[in-house]
């Protein structure tokens, strides 16, 4: 799969040759600026593709914070990303946080924070949340989380028919996060 | 690797390797330390000092024999074994285990690991979304600093990265050494094709699933960095998965048969990578008026990138990563460095320099901090008993 | 109407589900672009039988036939694991010529018996029955339909929607001249059966 060099198994032309040998050259240039400009270029990297996290994963933007005092609530923007158009399905995030880190993560820094989350933060959240959702801004609840925190189970009742069930319940350091399976709008 | 002796290529003076090796003296000392001032802590002095009286003693050797593989192996093993260290311990630190749970991935504190790179490239292009759930500027190994880092050493070194880089390469490159014969020396040609199929195939259904198949499935160094967390028989399955391909791919087969099994047989970014070859400037070739037709090239090959057709076309596979191997061991100084444009043949001690030189800087920049790293964490141990702060 | 602008519309959907099998198909199996062609016209049938094949079972039985969730995922990942199944049969179907295992040369023969002539076919069969996801939908509206010919009508009309967007693939043949990429591609299906078989595995949980 390799071809033999231009000019012959041999021979070459000059300004191949010259062209070659000032790229190979750049070589310890550009492994040192791409070491030591790292940060900066990643940052450009990211501003021109203008790529985020897929949603997917970090469950998309929150949209909303209800704030209880005891608790907030987080409300995401319902997900259906697909690679060439929407998908049928999705879901819609709602993270039930802590309003302050525990004491041990405030005061332990990333060391508390692992501590922390050796001990969820879920058990400071009530033991008992009820929550209505409304993921489509029209003023109507379209499903109601009934969450043990305690335990971590929810179970939803639906007033939307796009609602389809709980997806996945994640436990962070700081509360819960309730992935709510939806039926896409199209 | 090799059965026969590998025979040196012409050596430098004592003066002239000295001369060469001064910009690396400084340049590698700048990279190690990341600034201008040496660390205080002895814990941290230490490796440093350690890791750089190390490499430039390597790269010393390296100008002053004329030798190449030997000493690249020399820091591409213990890199290895250091990334796996202090990879561990950093991740035991942070989050108390190996296993990766739904809210690390939520979070986005997965480190992003250059395997990913072919599955992102679809997606991200169609719906400028990464499929992985890290973090893309903040954290250890964001996704954009490890982008940057894959581009800048496809430009520089092309497939080089899996001989030069690599962090995984080099677990298998120190088990492929261990016996002095190979058990298993014939692997037909066709496996050397599979792993562009895995890559194919990880592509594929990556953007058809929008998660990254390969790490979910068939990453075999999920047994030495993290996985998901084992609550289930599917995360039990694959774990199983990740350690049969493990102990098969990346210590058995590359004991039995001397070869990096998993980079030649079955890695998929290597096979992307492949494709950067086209775009870098050092390439290797034989030249056919000094070759004699020996095969010692080809037999010795660690990833498969040698055979007969490419020889006699004078040059390797696509796959070449560029460790030297061939070059050290032609008797006849017909497999050599080249550099694109010039004529095969020509100069090339001066081509290999001109490829060792950011080659064996990436390495140190990239290797140095994790290795200097883990001789701390093993210092930490000696010192204090725990190995995790 | 309705089924055709459905079909338009999900088509990229069918694009992304079916690429991992058809792909491999058409690198490991063909060499012109004309033959690619009519592998790619045996996938879709294939499909469409599928498709027209559940359509009337689903309006026969009606709404008696909807199965409990946990009874369709089962069938969702046994379909999964026998379209795994079929990929690795696909991508070995010749083994390596210069492979040392005796075995080999048994496995080639009794290949030949069970490798169905239009596998692509077969493929397609399972595709459309489990990894499209309007494979869902069908099941929904086929349940619904008030007479047999709509529901037939309305997925004909569906898969003549879907299928515009599988049209440029036979240009695959036109990598005719390479060996090397027709290995890469049974392979690739033998890579990805063996993933789809994975998957469906640890669906049956």
């Amino acid at each position: 799969m390799s071809a033999p060099a231009p000019g012959g198994a041999r021979g070459g032309r000059p300004l191949w040759t010259g062209l070659g040998l000032a790229w190979a050259a750049a070589a310890v240039p550009l492994v040192l600026a791409t070491f030591i400009g790292l940060n900066g270029w990643a940052r450009v990297l990211v501003q021109i593709t203008g790529v985020a996290i897929s949603p997917w994963y970090t469950g998309g933007k929150v949209v909303r914070v209800i704030d209880h005092g005891a608790y907030r609530t987080h409300l995401h923007e319902p997900v259906f990303t697909g690679l060439l158009g929407p998908r049928k399905t999705g879901f819609v995030q709602v993270d039930l946080l802590t309003p302050e880190p525990a004491a041990a993560t405030a005061a332990g820094g990333a060391r508390g924070a692992a501590r922390a989350a050796a001990v969820p933060d879920s058990v400071h959240l009530p033991g008992h949340l009820v929550e209505s959702v409304d993921f489509d801004g029209d003023g109507a609840a379209d499903f109601r989380l009934d969450v043990d925190t305690r335990v971590g189970t929810a179970r939803v009742t639906a007033f939307n028919p796009r609602v389809l069930g709980v997806h996945e319940i994640i436990r962070f350091e700081h509360g819960l996060g309730l992935r709510v399976r939806l039926r896409n709008r199209s | 690797m090799a059965d026969a002796t590998l025979t040196a290529a012409a050596p430098h003076t004592l003066l002239k390797s000295s001369l060469l090796a001064l910009p690396m003296v400084l340049l590698s000392g700048l990279m190690l330390l990341g600034g201008p001032n040496l660390p205080r802590d002895p814990l941290r002095l230490a490796p440093f000092l350690a890791v750089y009286l190390f490499v430039n003693v390597l790269f010393f050797r390296m100008l002053r024999t004329g030798r190449t593989e030997r000493y690249r192996a020399a820091f591409f093993i213990p890199f290895a074994v250091a990334f796996v260290i202090s990879f561990l311990s950093n991740l035991i630190e942070a989050r108390g285990s190996m296993q990766l749970t739904a809210g690390d991935m939520a979070s986005g504190r997965t480190p992003f690991c250059h395997m990913v790179i072919p599955m992102t490239l679809v997606p991200a292009a169609l719906t400028r979304t990464i499929i992985f759930p890290g973090s893309l500027l903040r954290g250890f190994a964001p996704v954009a600093g490890m982008f940057v880092i894959w581009i800048g050493a496809s430009l520089a070194l092309g497939r080089g990265f899996c001989a030069w880089g690599c962090f995984f390469g080099g677990l298998e490159d120190g088990f492929s050494r261990l016996r002095r014969r190979p058990r298993v020396r014939h692997i037909a040609k066709v496996w050397s094709y599979l792993p562009y199929a895995v890559l194919v195939a990880i592509v594929l259904t990556s953007a058809a699933s929008l998660t990254p198949t390969y790490c979910m499935w068939l990453c075999p160094f999920k047994a030495v960095t993290e996985f998901p967390a084992l609550t289930s028989t599917v995360a039990r399955f694959q774990a199983g998965i990740f350690l049969s391909l493990f102990l098969g791919l990346v210590i058995v087969l590359p004991v039995l048969t001397r070869k990096r099994t998993q980079c030649g047989l079955f890695c998929p970014f290597g096979a992307f990578q492949s494709f950067t070859n086209k775009v870098s400037p050092v390439d290797v070739r034989i030249d056919r008026e000094r070759c004699t037709d020996c095969n010692k090239c080809v037999n010795s090959c660690p990833t498969f990138s040698l055979d007969r057709e490419s020889a006699d076309r004078g040059g390797t596979r696509l796959s070449c990563c560029k460790c030297g191997t061939c070059v050290d061991l032609c008797a006849k100084g017909a497999a050599s460095y080249h550099v694109r444009g010039t004529p095969v043949g020509w100069a090339p001690e001066r081509a290999r320099l001109l490829f060792i030189y950011p080659a064996f800087l990436f390495l140190v920049t990239f290797g140095g901090g994790m290795l200097q790293e883990a001789l701390h964490r093993v210092l930490l141990l000696a010192s204090t008993g725990r190995m995790i702060r | 109407m309705r089924g055709l602008l459905l079909g338009l519309s999900s088509g990229a959907v069918c694009l992304a589900s079916c690429a991992p099998v058809l792909i491999p198909c058409l690198l490991g199996e063909s060499r012109r672009v004309r033959a690619d062609f009519v592998l790619l016209g045996i996938f879709l049938a294939g499909r469409l039988a599928g498709y027209l094949a559940f359509a009337v079972l689903a309006w026969s039985v009606g709404a008696l036939l909807r199965p409990q969730p946990r009874t369709f995922a089962l069938l969702i990942a046994a379909s999964y694991i026998v379209l795994g199944a079929l990929m690795v049969v696909f991508g070995l179907d010749r083994p390596p010529a210069a492979c040392p295992v005796p075995a080999a040369g048994r496995l080639r023969r009794w290949q030949a018996l069970v490798r169905p002539p239009l596998l692509p076919a077969v493929l397609g069969l399972v595709t459309g029955l489990n990894v499209c996801p309007p494979f869902l939908l069908a099941f929904a509206e086929a349940a619904a339909a008030r007479t047999l010919g709509a529901s037939l009508l309305f997925f004909l009309a569906f898969f003549l929607g879907t299928s515009v967007f599988f049209l440029p693939f036979p240009a695959l043949g036109a990598f005719r001249a390479s060996a090397a990429l027709r290995t890469v591609g049974r392979l690739t299906a033998v890579v990805v059966g063996v993933l789809y078989c994975g998957m469906g595995l640890g669906m049956l949980r």
